[in-house]
């Protein structure tokens, strides 16, 4: 399997347009990740129980 | 980093940002669409964030009403019923949630509307409850449960508001500091806010730019939680057709008091009868446990009258026109548990003139119906109907310029 693709992989990369392709792709990824880790959590409050008094 | 990644990266950034763009443009399109259908929805992004309620300041129709469980009570003379379909020209925009919420956090909540909130109308709410009820520990809980990130940070970064408010505002918050444990760079810029030295003042302005985009991350957050709320509702409903017409207040809360009055009428205190019968033996046992020594004291002494003080100089900063409104005190069952008119009057209906008074904003606390037990359908500042008829009637003229 891996052999069979190793070759499109380096003919692909040989070409300087993929590899920019696939490095903007990479560092989209990786924003989007941050984006998505650290982008929840800031509205959740600890609960408490209401006393309708 | 090579230049054989730079352009990449920056491609990458530059799309990021777009995207950021474009989505905040759609949520803001979707906010504003949305905004009329759920005026009345009462969930609790729409009081942590301000997406929703910045739409709502920008909206001529909607009167922003910013308070807690009272605000759900009386049924169908609830302003979300009576002004549904704009009789007068506008409908309440509810903000809030169950509880003691410290009115600290009203003053956050509204000072991160800014823009859009200066020059605004809005209406405060209050409950008798909780200048007194409350011990130190409920207020700190109900304070975590009602915190807000976001509005920490628009406070903390804010341009709206001058440094010594700031600073008074960055030492109330310090106060309770549990809910600061998940920001640490909140929590130090507070403390850097609270000081009046010259190197805090330097270290402030040096964490800024990370303050900025600190905010807008949470802002988007904000955007993100209020869509995917406004989703799980499914297709919102079509606006209801709006009906001008002149409403005749003396006649609505004559029905409003006879409709309550055929639901409170076998009880001693003029509660709602269905919850006389599960708490009216329990309500019967404090007869007499709160001299007026006590919640004298615990009315003098309570901090929400320096929070109340703080959020009209917070509003005075943002050109906000206010109305305070407070549920009178239920005379009957303060007469039952032991606190006298005399004190009720001393300590809270002339403490709250005095204070609307310094700060030149308008008061209804209906003082005049501490003595009438169906305003309110239960001793927890709840309206009743005939209550709520005359929180609406007040609110309308709020609006129309007509309050008396």
């Amino acid at each position: 399997m891996t052999r069979r693709w190793m070759p499109l992989f380096t003919t692909r990369f040989a070409s300087p347009w993929w590899r920019r392709v696939a490095l903007t792709v990479y560092y989209l990824a990786v924003l989007l990740a941050l984006a998505a880790l650290h982008g929840k959590g800031a509205f959740v409050t600890p609960g408490f129980i209401y006393q309708a008094f | 980093m090579s230049a054989r990644h730079l352009g990449p990266a920056l491609v990458a950034g530059g799309l990021f940002l777009a995207g950021i763009a474009g989505f905040t443009v759609y949520a803001r399109a979707v906010e504003r669409r949305s905004v009329h259908a759920f005026a009345p929805a009462w969930f609790h992004q729409k009081s942590l964030g301000n997406a929703l309620q910045r739409e709502a300041f920008r909206q001529t129709d909607l009167l922003p009403v910013f308070g807690t469980s009272e605000l759900t009570s009386g049924g169908s003379y609830n302003a979300d019923r009576v002004f549904d379909d704009y009789p007068t020209g506008f409908d309440m925009f509810r903000v809030g949630w169950p509880g003691y919420t410290p009115l600290v956090t009203t003053a956050m909540q509204i000072a991160a509307d800014c823009p859009e909130v200066c020059g605004e109308k809005l209406v405060i709410s209050m409950s008798p409850l909780l200048f007194w009820r409350p011990s130190g520990e409920d207020l700190a809980r109900y304070y975590a449960g009602n915190f807000s990130r976001l509005q920490a940070n628009e406070l903390a970064f804010s341009t709206c508001l001058s440094r010594p408010v700031k600073q008074r505002l960055a030492r109330r918050l310090l106060v309770y500091p549990a809910p600061l444990a998940a920001d640490p760079v909140l929590k130090l810029v507070l403390e850097l806010l609270a000081s009046s030295s010259a190197p805090s003042r330097v270290a402030y302005a040096a964490l800024y730019p990370l303050g900025l985009i600190r905010l807008a991350a949470l802002r988007l957050e904000d955007h993100w939680e209020t869509l995917a709320w406004i989703r799980a509702q499914g297709t919102p409903r079509p606006p209801k057709p709006r009906r001008p017409q002149a409403v005749h207040w003396p006649e609505v809360i004559a029905h409003a008091t006879a409709i309550y009055e055929a639901t409170s009428g076998k009880n001693p205190l003029g509660v709602d009868d269905d919850w006389w019968s599960k708490n009216g033996a329990g309500i019967l046992k404090q007869r007499g446990r709160h001299p007026d020594a006590e919640v004298g004291k615990k009315l003098r002494k309570s901090p929400e009258w320096e929070d109340l003080d703080l959020l009209l100089d917070v509003l005075d900063e943002l050109g906000v026109r206010p109305l305070l409104m407070a549920v009178p005190m239920k005379g009957a069952y303060y007469d039952l548990i032991g606190v006298s008119y005399a004190v009720r009057k001393q300590f809270f209906y002339d403490r709250l003139a005095e204070i609307a008074a310094a700060h030149h904003v308008p008061l209804a606390c209906f003082a005049d119906h501490d003595g009438d037990s169906r305003f309110t359908a239960d001793t927890g500042d709840h309206p009743s109907p005939r209550g709520w008829a005359f929180y609406d009637q007040t609110m309308d003229a709020f609006v129309h310029d007509a309050l008396r």
